[in-house]
């Protein structure tokens, strides 16, 4: 934490000089403030629909609301640093206990519609946030080991919260954004949460649309295009270090883009200005594209792992079948399938050699976090055979399949989302594979909400044996799943029974809230590479790989981040200092 | 889209063998008819035989000598080292990745030289002739660790021939299994709504009228989405080809209706209605022998639409599933695979030249037979 | 004439009940529903999972909601779009109109097109020029038309590298700067993003209905008036265009009613490929996610169209052969 207020006091200083603007640090970009050009549309696309423009109903990721709400809210993330620096607050203070937090609002901050940001807005934010009701996304952010976070408005400019205990990246959580209270408070106060949840539909004409980012909504064409346009209060409040006003882009648009074939062709043909290719068979033809002089464009090619996981997950609770529940419950077994889980050929024929082996829940992108002292069970055959032997499958049937004492077949069914083609090519080598030590995968892809569905129930008896999913998405202060890592979760998917079933259960629980707490960096990275660890050894997920990031965007598109900066974590560019040449 | 009121108006209600000599004739005369039915059953004597023909399993790659998207294997008769004639064999190719321009490509090693087996024993690819001769000897094949990918290989690294001729299994019969299906169903309510008329003709007709009302596609993918995604692919499969068979029996239904209800009034059933012969007995025994040309027509012009609607269908997701292969779902691999498929790749496309192929057959072969059991087009 | 139209439309209420009862049926019988999903997300509660219920009738037996349906979309309510929580109209309305560019369009270019090439075929028979069309035809009638799709965006890909110039998109239907065109440049900037798509829906249509067309000329070429008109010394062009085609182009027109859902479906293929705001994509995505008044929604308005289609026919049918007469 001391690292953070160090960061935050050489912005002030750099931001007292122009009043109470937040001015953008040069090093977030590889242009000068003196070369940049203003004007000019960025276009990209999207491979799915938007479903809303309300803030609180929105869930898939790269929705509308986080379209116009990108540069930040209370507080920002600084990728130079990897620390949050207040954006939104001017200044903030801790208390001793580290549990109240005071945060100071910068003042002349404006909503696109003229109005002023003010500390009503934070509240507002908050309170229908964590109405149960709404069942807004970000709900669970506001509560600390199930008990909530209070938030009270002091004065027209200072917001207070109080943590219900210590947390180690309680920035990141009061790092939310505002909602406009005199548009969302009216609706709120008289018809309470349906009445929000009827809000700001597809059909909200765009002047009702109210954004305190960079640019604010301008149009939605199902099918065809969302649009955007720069939000002229913004670069009141948000200027770079020669004091020009922000964005630079006179707007932008993403089109709607529903196959990938169909992005990149319209990304070579010129349409889009940028494209994040996915494997090597588009890396190479984006390459290709550049080296024949068609398309004039920057290609980052293996810029880092993914900020992403995939892995298979065994199911824990099947109580009417407890043949099965046992056999995932067998340690050995799932170390076995973690030794029959050929991650090699998985990089190889899935990604064309562009990814790296995974092994941990911490994304491989937080490469300082995952542990370097891992357990592997690296593709192995006869080990697998060894150990499935000591889970009791000895003998093999006359179709060559392992069966145990009771004459139970190692057997079970493995699930995927059905139209996910990297994830049903994962899904196929693994099924392969296990079939040559003996052990028979029937692979059934289903539809993704069918697949979630099955994934999130819970209980002591789930209908399903195996799930390969992903997960993103997190924290960047203590980058394991809150949601994830201790009993009782909701994506702790191997078990949902509710209770720790599994002795190492109980102590990785008891490890996550210790590192959660530990407001140390160092401390807690030890923390979380004990926990992955002791997972690693016990092979509830086994993780499969972890595919490279890769960037591309026309020769045309500047202000991207300095080289050192762009990761997977931290994207190419921020678009308030991307311009057009 | 035949026109199929060219065939039904003047039909000859006379048949003897010398009817089926005249047809044979004037068939033998259309010559592209001719060609299309030797390459139909070129094609399905291939995929009867497809795992013998098939150098590999169907489903057959390796994790450590990984040949995907591996180029057509050249088989060479003339040693290109010596210039000399030699019995046919290949090189083994190795992969090699270029890191800058990501290309992925392979290179023969001609090191060794692999000879082409004729009726080569591969116990690693047991199979089953007809489903019940085990065998493991292949029509060809060259020794480990030498690989024949005459057609080149997937993105497993699987060999598309192989993989052909297992789809052409499913490929050929989805068409002829689901348009017979839907045959059946055409004759038979077609047959009843023409032979009984009155409110059975009415409800079945109306009910044809319901079923053409909805545009095909979308009663197509509300039909297939009634198959559960986790069933077992072959149960999907069955599913597939009942989807396609209720899709498409209306248009037969209203031929053979209006046929039946023509012929009702012809002399030789008033006779055996006379006579008293029971009704099944007359739709049966005089009604349907009589339409059975103008069915053989409307098969042979069916199957291609089947088949090019089970391409479709897997395009969209909806069609044949792993680990089965047909061609649509071939195809529709390749075109996940984008322009890569085009420009790097181009063998992944073979099989969409085969769905060309087979259905360009079948119209021929239609056709001809259309011309044939058709009086007027006699030459 | 308007009692003809009167008693078309009465005639066609019990198919449109069936068609769009069957649809309703069909994919209510899926596996699953909507709600699936969110009676499993913890964060929603039973009670509102039971008030979404109440809200879409969802509790009811399906003849019940059938009928709620049926009557909200007389009213002109096709209710409400559970995914995205806006009215089904707002949702597939602009949709309707894009795909109706494609298929009408198309229809009336398959006509303009297949009926010279047709005439071509009947008239020159055997002539070389014939047979390759003959051939080109067969090759096109047995290209998966999504396969093809792709094949042309790739080379319009190349086209357009080749030239350095934009001479055909690749997807879509407008450019990104269509809302600053005029009114007369938006009519065109979409007419250039119809091109292409046109072309993959047109080859495999006007390939089959040329050949129907030429089939239909030659019969009449071969029959008995023709030969009297040619016996009476009439110029070749006249029996050939006042003889045989109007007769020929009869059954033809007639015809159009039985076109347009294989059009219509033709058209979804391409839509899907050339990523045009079309009914299909959204269809498709509708019956992933079991938005089942989507699905309904857009069967019952491609259902009105058709007939629409159909009427239109009709009339053009009587305006060509004028032994019908509406009564």
């Amino acid at each position: 934490m001391k690292k953070a207020i160090l960061a935050t006091a050489a912005l002030m200083l750099a931001g007292s000089a122009f009043g109470q603007t937040f001015v953008y640090p040069d090093a977030w970009s590889s242009s000068k403030p003196s070369e940049v050009k203003e004007g000019g549309v960025y276009r990209t696309s999207t491979i799915s629909d938007y479903k809303t423009l309300n803030p609180f109903t929105a869930a898939e990721s790269g929705n509308i609301p986080q379209v116009i709400t990108d540069a930040g809210g209370m507080f920002a993330y600084d990728p130079s640093t990897g620390e949050y620096i207040p954006y939104m607050a001017s200044s903030y203070t801790v208390s001793k206990d580290k549990l109240v937090w005071t945060m100071n609002l910068r003042k002349g901050m404006k909503w696109s519609d003229g109005k002023p940001i003010i500390a009503d807005d934070f509240i507002t934010a908050f309170k229908i946030n964590t109405d149960e009701d709404v069942g807004a996304n970000a709900y669970d952010g506001f509560f600390i080991n199930d008990k909530p976070i209070k938030i009270k408005k002091i004065d027209a400019d200072t917001i207070q919260a109080i943590l219900p205990s210590v947390v180690a990246d309680a920035i990141e959580v009061l790092a939310y954004s505002p909602a406009p209270t005199h548009v969302f408070g009216p609706v709120y106060a008289a018809k309470g949460a349906a009445g929000i949840k009827a809000m700001w539909t597809l059909n909200t004409p765009a002047e009702q649309i109210v954004s305190d980012g960079a640019f604010k909504f301008k149009s939605y064409k199902p099918g065809e295009r969302a649009e955007f346009v720069a939000n002229q209060y913004f670069g009141e409040w948000n200027k770079n270090s020669a004091g020009k006003s922000l964005p630079y882009l006179d707007g932008r648009t993403i089109a709607i883009v529903k196959d990938v074939t169909a992005s990149l062709a319209s990304y070579l043909n010129g349409d889009t200005d940028a494209f994040s290719p996915a494997n090597a068979d588009q890396l190479r033809q984006v390459k290709g594209a550049i080296d024949g002089g068609k398309l004039k464009a920057v290609l980052r090619a293996n810029v880092g792992p993914a900020a992403s996981s995939q892995w298979i997950v065994f199911n824990w609770n099947q109580k009417s079948n407890p043949s099965k529940q046992a056999m995932f419950r067998d340690d050995n077994f799932r170390r076995a399938m973690s030794h029959l889980t050929n991650r090699a050929a998985m990089v190889d024929l899935v990604y064309g050699g562009l990814a790296q082996p995974a092994y941990s829940s911490v994304y491989a992108a937080f490469t300082q976090w995952v542990s370097p002292d891992l357990k592997k069970f690296d593709y192995n055959v006869e080990a697998a055979t060894a150990l499935l032997a000591k889970a009791g499958f000895t003998k093999k049937n006359s179709d060559g399949y392992l069966v145990n004492k009771a004459g139970k077949v190692a057997e079970f069914d493995l699930t995927t989302n059905s139209g996910n083609n990297q994830r049903e090519q994962l899904a196929k080598i693994f099924a392969d594979e296990a079939k040559k030590a003996g052990v028979k995968v029937n692979f059934k892809p289903v539809d993704f909400n069918t697949l979630v569905t099955l994934l999130l129930s819970d209980g002591d008896d789930r209908k399903f044996d195996a799930i390969l999913l992903g997960l993103s998405g997190g924290g960047r202060i203590y980058p394991l799943g809150d949601n994830v890592e201790p009993c009782g979760t909701n994506l702790h998917s191997f078990n949902k029974s509710g209770k720790c079933l599994a002795a190492w259960e109980t102590q990785v629980t008891a490890l996550f809230a210790r590192g959660k707490q530990e407001l140390d960096f160092k401390k807690r990275v030890a923390i979380a590479q004990q926990i992955q660890n002791v997972q690693s050894n016990y092979q509830a997920w086994d993780y499969l790989v972890s595919p490279n990031v890769h960037f591309s965007w026309t020769s045309n598109i500047k202000g991207e981040y300095p080289t050192a900066l762009q990761t997977s974590i931290n994207g190419p560019r921020n678009l308030e200092t991307t311009w057009l040449q | 889209m035949a026109l199929a009121s060219g065939i039904s108006r003047n039909f000859d209600t006379a048949k003897s063998k010398s009817q089926l000599q005249v047809v044979w004739e004037q068939f033998r005369k259309h010559q592209l008819a001719v060609f299309g039915g030797l390459v139909l059953a070129l094609l399905y004597v291939g995929a009867i035989f497809a795992p013998f023909i098939s150098p590999y399993s169907l489903s057959e790659y390796s994790t450590t000598d990984i040949t995907k998207f591996q180029q057509p294997t050249r088989v060479y008769v003339i040693d290109p080292e010596t210039g000399q004639f030699n019995l046919p064999f290949v090189y083994k190719s190795t992969r090699f990745t270029n890191p800058d321009t990501f290309e992925e490509g392979y290179k023969e090693d001609r090191s060794t030289k692999y000879p082409v087996k004729l009726f080569h024993n591969r116990p690693e690819s047991p199979f089953q002739l007809f489903g019940f001769i085990p065998m493991t000897v292949h029509l060809f094949g060259v020794d480990a660790p030498g690989n024949i990918f005459i057609l080149g290989t997937d993105g497993f690294g699987r060999d598309t021939f192989t993989r052909i001729w297992y789809g052409a299994q499913i490929s050929l019969t989805i068409g002829i299994f689901s348009v017979a299906l839907s045959t059946i169903l055409g004759l038979f309510l077609g047959g009843l709504a023409g032979f009984f008329g009155g409110w059975i003709d009415n409800i079945i007709m109306r009910f044809v009228e319901i079923l053409s009302a909805i545009p095909d596609l979308f009663l197509l993918l509300s039909l297939s989405a009634l198959i559960p995604r986790n069933i077992d692919p072959v149960v999907s499969f069955y599913g597939i080809i009942f989807v396609l068979g209720i899709i498409g029996w209306g248009g037969l239904a209203r031929v053979i209706r209006s046929q039946i209800s023509a012929l009702r009034e012809v002399d030789f059933v008033q006779a055996a209605t006379a006579l008293g012969a029971s009704e099944m007995r007359i739709i049966g025994k005089h009604m349907l022998p009589v339409t059975f040309s103008l069915l053989i027509v409307n098969l042979s012009l069916s199957i291609p639409g089947a088949i090019l609607t089970e391409s479709g269908l897997s395009f969209l997701g909806y069609g044949i599933r792993e680990p089965y292969s047909s061609w649509g779902l071939m195809i529709s691999v390749a075109q996940e695979g984008g322009f890569a498929s085009i420009q790097y790749r181009p063998w992944v496309l073979i099989p969409g030249f085969f769905i060309v192929l087979a259905v360009l057959c079948w119209n021929f072969l239609g056709d001809g037979l259309r011309d044939a059991v058709d009086p007027r087009k006699r030459q | 004439m308007l009692p003809y139209i009167l008693r078309r439309f009465v005639n066609l209420i019990p198919v449109f009940i069936g068609a769009t009862l069957l649809t309703f049926l069909i994919i209510q019988a899926a596996p699953g529903d909507f709600l699936d999903a969110k009676r499993l997300d913890p964060r929603t509660t039973p009670a509102t999972i039971a008030r979404i219920e109440r809200q879409f009738g969802l509790d009811k037996p399906v003849f019940v909601q059938y009928g709620l349906w049926l009557k909200n979309f007389v009213t002109g309510n096709l209710g409400i779009s559970f995914e995205s929580n806006v009215p089904v109209w707002d949702l597939i309305g602009p949709k309707v109109f894009n795909s109706m560019i494609l298929v009408f369009g198309s229809t009336f270019l398959l006509y303009f097109i297949a009926i010279p090439i047709g005439i071509y075929g009947a008239v020159r028979q055997y002539s070389l020029g014939d047979k390759t069309i003959s051939l080109v035809s067969y090759f096109f009638l047995g290209f998966p038309s999504f396969f093809f799709a792709l094949i042309l965006i790739f080379g319009i890909i190349q086209l357009n590298w080749a030239l350095n110039t934009k001479v055909f998109p690749v997807g879509g239907m407008t450019s990104e700067y269509y809302d600053t065109l005029s009114p007369i440049g938006k009519v065109l900037n979409v007419l250039w993003h119809t091109l292409a798509p046109m072309i993959a829906l047109l080859l495999r249509s006007i390939a089959s209905e040329s050949r129907g067309f030429r089939a239909q000329m030659l019969e009449f070429l071969n029959q008995d008036f023709v030969r009297t008109a040619r016996a009476k010394g009439l110029s070749e062009r006249v029996v050939i265009y006042k003889h045989a085609l109007r007769n020929a182009i009869t059954p033809f027109v007639a015809n159009i009613g039985g076109l347009l859902p294989a059009i219509f479906s033709g058209a979804g293929f391409v839509e899907v490929v050339f990523n045009w705001p079309g009914l299909t994509p959204v269809f498709l995505e509708a019956l992933f996610s079991q938005d089942i008044y989507v699905n309904v929604s857009i069967g019952a308005i491609t259902l009105v169209l058709l007939v629409i289609g159909n009427l239109m026919a009709d009339f053009l049918l009587g305006a060509v052969d004028p032994r019908i007469r509406y009564y």
